[in-house]
């Protein structure tokens, strides 16, 4: 079977036409890719929430039921954390899915995730960590090792949890591991942050929050929602490209920001799975950091086959190889290879003892 | 409506090991696969009476039991349920398949089905009055809920009410009610004619079986019907049988801490809620005996707006 | 803060639901519930249908309850509206 969440997203309406059977390998489709509920609000949009049978739609009505509290218990959380970086001289930068929500973005609907995100300069990160302790934020029970990871290597604070809330906050000082062979300037995206309407509350400049979301797909290594990830960056890309220059100005920024390898790889398959048209000329533009021919015919079989086979009823052979090989390379693009085979041997030996 | 019963055991097999049974159990359908006999002849006894569907329907849910492709097949056998792919709780021993399967329903449902509240609660009616009977476990709501069911009651469910949030609607689910320890001999002794499927010995709850429902209560299992009473039943040894009305603000509290999913809907959640403490007569129940707990829920009367 | 000058008004968050004296109040971004005592329900159940000055919210009391010791219940109301805002059940609007 095909994957109808691509189809769907591409065409909406052709949705309308599924056979009941079609719905129901939609339905669990969407819900292994994370967008159940996002489908919801792309069908309401369209107009076409009356033309699904009532068994999907109730599927739909009720995942986005749920996520609908979620973004309510997310927005409570901004609501938090504002308070305590009032009595800082900091800007609380939010990050990903809560600085989707924050800014109302038409990829924040529907979305679950469990943790908060912020975005901090790394001079201040002592004093943002006090200060959230005050407020009832304490670092999560981790391992020692995890803990040294964490504080040498990473490029986030051991995530936090709130005392009573029980809720979950990554604290970033980068957005990339420090290790990493890309190396986007903090200091660049805290200077083109900007502020939403009466709040005190910011969010990267439009093209830092793509690239960011590009960046994390690509080189994050958690291919299990990839598609979902993908539909993301589209859905930010066609939100802010009003003007037709986005592709320009995302072009202009990956090259200051040293992003334009992930860049790249976005607008090819933005292309190639959404068949987006403005990606031709994000993609084209810099020809300079295009990686050779060989090593994109390879990336083309891993990434289609993650992006495209995410569930069961529309896999591929090798789908399993290919996200596990993608992981490794995230690995690698974040760490040097004599730290990360020890890394990786830690990890895998952790989850077979659990 | 074609039923279970109808088929032979081998076609029963045959679409378990093949493209699945498609199960119609009141709002859901459910498509289930199995290599194992011991599901085969379970669904048999405690499902006959229920309509199926063919798998190419829409499904609910996709659940699969079976014993992994492991050494595990033998030694020690266990069974894994999943749904859609995806495995939800830890393995369990072959020999509880059943009840394993039993729980993985209500887990799918707890999980998923958040067009409806959803309170931790046996659901019966008789004579269009419907009475939600929330209990944490030991509580004796199953096997009150049985007795009931004995008794010419409807069954909605002996594990968990769902309402509609639209329209404050009970939608039965009835299924096969389980039953624990000594529950099992009480209700084999109390209810004459009761089709008790296979005892599993030694799981975390202690011996669990299961009843299946009257088929009076299946053939009904689509007719939805507003609540009339929220009633707390407790089982004491040797007490007299006592209802003592339960103040609204009070039992308020207690269906928000009995519902699986108040939390996920937040306010739309507790409003349903609301609705239905303000729609019911609100009680608690204390008994020793079936029969005096039972004569006492027939006593209640639909309050004055149901 | 100037109690005085001071409104009162329950967080958008907050829902209540009342019978008689008795209430529940549901938080419905934290998911906290609250039981309420009477004294409780009378204060937020005015506040759930409109903002309320201290002043307003005492002759409000004094309506429903024989009241010996005014002082007494001005501190009590104080105290009852910190723990309010504290739990974020009620916010102040300063005019």
């Amino acid at each position: 079977m095909s994957n109808l969440v691509i189809e769907a997203y591409r065409n909406p309406e052709a949705a309308t036409l599924f056979s009941l059977k079609a719905w129901d390998t939609f339905v669990r489709q969407s819900r292994k890719a994370n967008l159940l509920a996002s489908f919801y609000t792309i069908f309401e949009n369209h107009g076409l929430l009356d033309k699904i049978p009532s068994k999907p739609k109730t599927h739909l009505q009720a995942a986005h039921r749920f996520a609908d509290k979620h973004a309510t218990d997310i927005r409570w959380e901004i609501d938090k954390l504002s308070k305590a970086f009032d009595q800082l001289e900091q800007p609380l930068v939010l990050l990903k899915g809560a600085a989707y929500l924050a800014a109302k973005l038409p990829n924040c609907t529907g979305r679950v995730f469990q943790d908060t995100d912020i975005l901090v300069a790394e001079t201040a990160l002592t004093k943002v960590e006090n200060k959230l302790n005050q407020h009832g934020w304490y670092q999560a029970q981790i391992t020692a090792y995890d803990e040294r990871y964490y504080r040498r290597w990473s490029h986030e604070l051991p995530p936090m949890r709130h005392l009573q809330r029980k809720s979950l906050l990554d604290v970033h000082h980068r957005i990339v591991q420090p290790t990493a062979s890309l190396n986007p300037s903090t200091t660049k995206l805290l200077n083109s942050i900007q502020q939403l309407p009466a709040s005190n509350v910011f969010t990267l400049a439009p093209t830092d929050m793509i690239l960011h979301s590009i960046v994390h797909l690509f080189n994050d290594g958690e291919f299990d929602h990839a598609l979902r990830d993908l539909i993301d960056i589209d859905q930010l890309i066609r939100h802010f490209n009003t003007d037709l220059k986005l592709p320009g100005k995302l072009v202009d920024r990956a090259e200051q920001l040293d992003l334009e390898r992930p860049l790249y790889y976005a607008m090819r398959y933005l292309r190639l799975v959404f068949d987006a048209g403005y990606a031709d000329e994000g993609e084209c533009i810099h020809v300079k950091q295009k990686p050779n021919a060989v090593l994109i015919r390879l990336m083309d079989h891993l990434f289609i086959n993650a992006i495209e086979g995410h569930h069961p009823s529309c896999e591929r052979k090798g789908a399993d190889l290919a996200r596990w090989c993608l992981y490794v390379r995230a690995h690698y693009l974040r760490m040097p290879l004599h730290r990360l085979i020890p890394h990786l041997l830690y990890k895998a030996f952790q989850t077979e003892s659990h | 409506m074609k039923t279970i019963s109808q088929l032979s055991q081998t076609t029963i097999r045959d679409h378990l090991n093949g493209s699945g049974l498609g199960l119609c159990s009141g709002p859901f359908n459910i498509l289930i696969t199995s290599s194992l006999p011991a599901i085969a002849s379970g669904i048999q006894t405690l499902y006959a009476n229920f309509p199926y569907t063919d798998s190419s329907d829409f499904f609910d849910f996709h659940v699969n039991i079976d014993t992994p492709k492991t050494i595990r097949r033998w030694y020690r056998p266990k069974v894994y349920f999943s749904v859609d792919g995806k495995r939800p709780f830890k393995p369990l021993p072959k020999n509880h398949a059943l009840a394993v399967l039993e729980w993985g329903l209500n887990w799918c449902i707890a999980n998923q089905a958040h067009q409806y509240l959803m309170i931790h609660s046996a659901v019966v009616e008789k004579n269009g009055i419907a009475c939600i009977l929330p209990g944490p476990p030991g509580s004796g709501k199953s096997t009150l809920c049985a007795a009931l069911v004995a008794n010419g009651w409807r069954l909605f469910s002996d594990e968990m009410a769902l309402i509609e949030i639209e329209s404050g609607l009970l939608v039965p689910n009835p299924r096969p009610i389980s039953l624990k320890n000594q529950s099992i001999e009480i209700i084999k002794n109390y209810w004459d004619g009761a089709t008790i499927g296979p005892k599993s010995y030694g799981t975390d709850k202690g011996t669990v079986a299961h009843v299946a429902p009257p088929v009076a209560s299946v053939l009904r299992q689509f007719d939805k019907c507003l609540p009339a009473h929220v009633v707390f039943p407790k089982y004491m040894a040797e007490s007299p049988v006592t209802v003592k009305p339960l103040s609204k603000s009070q039992t308020l509290i207690q269906l928000v801490e009995s519902c699986f999913n108040h939390n996920g809907l937040g306010k739309t959640g507790f409003i349903g809620l609301s609705d239905v403490v303000d729609r019911c007569g609100c009680h608690t129940l204390t008994y020793s005996r079936l029969d005096e707990g039972i004569h006492a829920m027939e006593q209640l009367k639909a309050p004055p707006h149901v | 803060m100037d109690q005085l000058s001071s409104t009162y008004r329950l967080c958008p968050d907050v829902l209540i639901k009342r019978w008689g004296n008795e209430a529940v109040v549901f938080h419905s971004a934290s998911s906290d519930l609250y039981h309420l005592d009477e004294f409780s329900t009378c204060i937020l159940a005015r506040l759930d249908k409109q903002t309320l000055s201290h002043a307003q919210l005492i002759d409000a009391i004094q309506s429903h309850y024989q009241v010996d010791n005014l002082d007494q219940l001005k501190q009590q109301l104080t105290d009852k509206l910190n723990n309010f805002i504290r739990s974020d059940l009620v916010e102040i609007e300063t005019i």
